[in-house]
């Protein structure tokens, strides 16, 4: 799943050490999901989406043939 | 189940585990000395050598971990990382695929083309064994989830 993590990230200055640390996971889970190799439990989505102070499909991009 | 335990131990947990691995290594290694070749002394002491080195082997990292303690931070957060759980539970799962039909095709062959009866009949009921296993949990986590 595509998403804009490393977007978000980025225009908040911080980096994927840091992102890892405030989520509680480390920092290859960062990686993965920047890349889109790896898709979120809702959870993580959901602090990923808090953290940033934006929706979850706001962050994460949906498409229909990956359902 | 003891998710805890499947999900990794802590840097305490494991040095008490390094410990213990180490001891009973060191009891194995006595007792395969005091035993004779007639009664598996050699069996043993290779046991206890093993086990002896997986402690000390975890007992070190440990030590090293416990001397950084951002590396240990790291660690452990590795330890929660549901990206780390996922990846260990596709790796048992496809480790159990594989062994199913090794031991099966292993089994077979042992019957049909080695001639070994006991062989392959203890190896075609481990996989029988494991795909009743397997239908059990399964009924059990779709039942639960």
């Amino acid at each position: 799943m595509k998403n804009h993590i490393e977007e978000r990230r980025k225009a908040r200055g911080m980096t994927q050490q840091q992102l890892a640390a405030e989520l509680g996971v480390s920092r290859q889970t960062i990686i993965s999901l920047e890349n889109g190799k790896y898709n979120p439990s809702i959870l993580l989505a959901h602090s990923i989406a808090r953290l940033f102070g934006e929706r979850i499909e706001d962050i994460f991009i949906f498409e229909e043939e990956e359902a | 189940m003891n998710l805890k335990f499947m999900k990794g131990m802590n840097l305490q947990e494991q040095k008490r585990c390094g410990i213990l691995m180490i001891v009973i290594g060191l009891v194995l290694f006595a007792v395969g000395y005091l035993l004779d070749e007639a009664h598996m002394g050699d069996f043993y002491n290779g046991l206890g050598c093993g086990i002896f080195i997986c402690g000390a082997v975890r007992l070190l990292r440990v030590y090293r971990l416990s001397r950084d303690p951002e590396k240990a931070a790291d660690y452990d957060a590795m330890l929660k990382d549901e990206r780390t759980v996922y990846v260990a539970s596709k790796a048992r799962s496809t480790t159990f695929f594989i062994c199913i039909y090794a031991e099966l095709a292993a089994g077979l062959l042992a019957l049909l083309v080695f001639d070994q009866p006991v062989v392959g009949q203890a190896l075609c009921l481990v996989t029988c064994a494991q795909s009743l296993i397997f239908c059990g949990t399964y009924w059990y986590y779709n039942k639960k989830y």
